[in-house]
């Protein structure tokens, strides 16, 4: 059972008392926002052996060190509703992230979109990994020659930020 | 700034004396005899209805050796035609001069980073070139803040990537230090803006390299636990575990013992997890009070 995991923030996923049981609140679609009817997840192993680098490739994005909070969802459920998942090439600066565990859904509708949040909310494991420890796992990704820092640090630099990821 | 006024206010008509409810440091609900000052002084209050109110020349106090939470103090006063319960704002002297700090008494437990938070207060006044400048450079800066705030109710926040309210935000904290977070805690704890963008705006005064005004960011956070928004006590929690302030840690539990939402609670303690194991692991750095 792989997952999808997508980086939300957690707030916009709390329950409130007045929606029904496994219902997203209407602030959850912040979180999945589609870029041309379009929406980007990860790809997760079933033995969760891939989330450290694939929070590191999230992360690695950044302008500087901050929690992940991230949705982990069974893939099955998703290709359930009928929608389709395609793998396709990240940008993430993470070599073996980009090319192995990006996903597009695509052609969606925004019925579609209402589905995946209430699938997220019914069913998904949400979590959050503090700044500390996110940070951790970029450095780790960044020594190990994994993600290519070079282009980020020019990025940082550009922006007028100090370099976080070395 | 507001005992350096004390000593210059005549203490005058101490009767009737009314009475004024508030809660210490400790948390713990308490209630003293206030008297009415003289005419130095006015206090801007808001209604339960949420009008903002001037009161001119009067002005609770509580006894010496008390701590008196501002933005706590519920004052019963005779206004036009009726007693209004009200909460205060702040309290400004007859040049106008704003006082907005949390506590107009710092008892010798306070922690360290309120006294500085006072202290600035006090050096900013007495180096103000005059009280027209400096009201108008208050005006000015609460101006600036509060359409920053609203601006930013249009924006979209992402972890970990910084905007334009963000980078402003901490221009703004930076440039006027306190002056500034008088209007900033009044636009947060008031919740006078869409909460997402208080919840941006705590984790960034988190962040924000200041110590002028270190005292009132973390003020501002431990307040902001008992918000009524989840996502600015959550943000709040991630804000006081950016700090890493072990004197967060008591109010994070305090806030853990009163959360309703079983998701947020979760986030809470795990909020509480972090700080403590930051606080045993890397001494935190820079972000410290003065």
């Amino acid at each position: 059972m792989p997952f999808l995991l997508r980086a939300i923030s957690k707030p916009r996923w709390y329950s409130k008392p007045w929606l029904k049981t496994g219902k997203a609140q209407a602030m959850a679609l912040w979180d999945l926002r589609p870029t041309e009817n379009r929406l980007s997840f990860w790809y997760v192993e079933n033995d969760k052996s891939n989330l450290p680098k694939v929070v590191a490739a999230i992360a690695a994005g950044r302008d500087g060190p901050d929690k992940l909070d991230y949705a982990l969802f069974d893939q099955d459920l998703l290709t359930n509703t009928g929608v389709k998942i395609k793998q396709t090439a990240g940008d993430s600066y993470h070599k073996e992230a980009d090319e192995n565990w990006h996903r597009d859904v695509a052609e969606l509708s925004a019925e579609n979109v209402a589905e995946i949040a209430n699938i997220i909310m019914e069913h998904g494991i949400k979590d959050r990994i503090f700044d500390r420890d996110v940070t951790r796992l970029v450095k780790q990704e960044v020594t190990s020659g994994a993600i290519d820092v070079y282009p980020l640090k020019d990025r940082l630099k550009k922006k007028g930020l100090s370099n976080w990821l070395e | 700034m507001t005992q350096r006024i004390m000593t210059n206010t005549d203490i005058q008509g101490v009767t009737p004396v009314p009475k004024v409810f508030f809660k210490d440091v400790l948390g713990m609900l308490r209630e003293a005899q206030v008297g009415w000052f003289g005419s130095l002084m006015r206090c801007r209050v808001q209604d339960r209805l949420g009008t903002v109110l001037e009161f001119p020349n009067i002005y609770p106090y509580a006894t010496t050796d008390t701590t008196v939470d501002l933005l706590e103090v519920v004052s019963q006063s005779f206004y036009g035609r009726a007693w209004v319960d009200s909460r205060m704002l702040n309290i400004s002297d007859t040049h106008n001069m704003v006082a907005d700090i949390p506590a107009t008494k710092i008892p010798s437990y306070k922690p360290q980073a309120y006294m500085q938070a006072e202290a600035s207060t006090v050096e900013d006044v007495e180096q103000s070139p005059s009280s027209v400048i400096q009201r108008e450079l208050t005006r000015y800066v609460e101006k600036n803040i509060d359409i920053l705030f609203e601006s930013a109710e249009e924006l979209y926040f992402e972890d970990g990537m910084e905007t334009d309210f963000s980078r402003e935000l901490v221009s703004l904290v930076k440039k006027y230090g306190n002056l500034a977070m008088g209007e900033i805690g009044y636009l947060v704890i008031y919740a006078r803006v869409d909460e997402e963008v208080i919840s941006e705006a705590l984790r960034w005064l988190a962040r924000t390299n200041d110590p002028s005004t270190y005292g009132w960011r973390l003020w501002i956070l431990e307040k902001s636990l008992s918000s009524k928004s989840p996502s600015v006590r959550d943000s709040a929690a991630l804000g006081l575990v950016f700090m890493r302030d072990a004197h967060a840690i008591p109010y994070i539990k305090k806030a853990i013992e009163q959360e309703t939402i079983t998701e947020l609670r979760y986030d809470l303690q795990g909020a509480l997890k972090e700080l403590e194991a930051s606080l045993d692991a890397i001494p935190a750095t820079g972000n410290k009070q003065a």
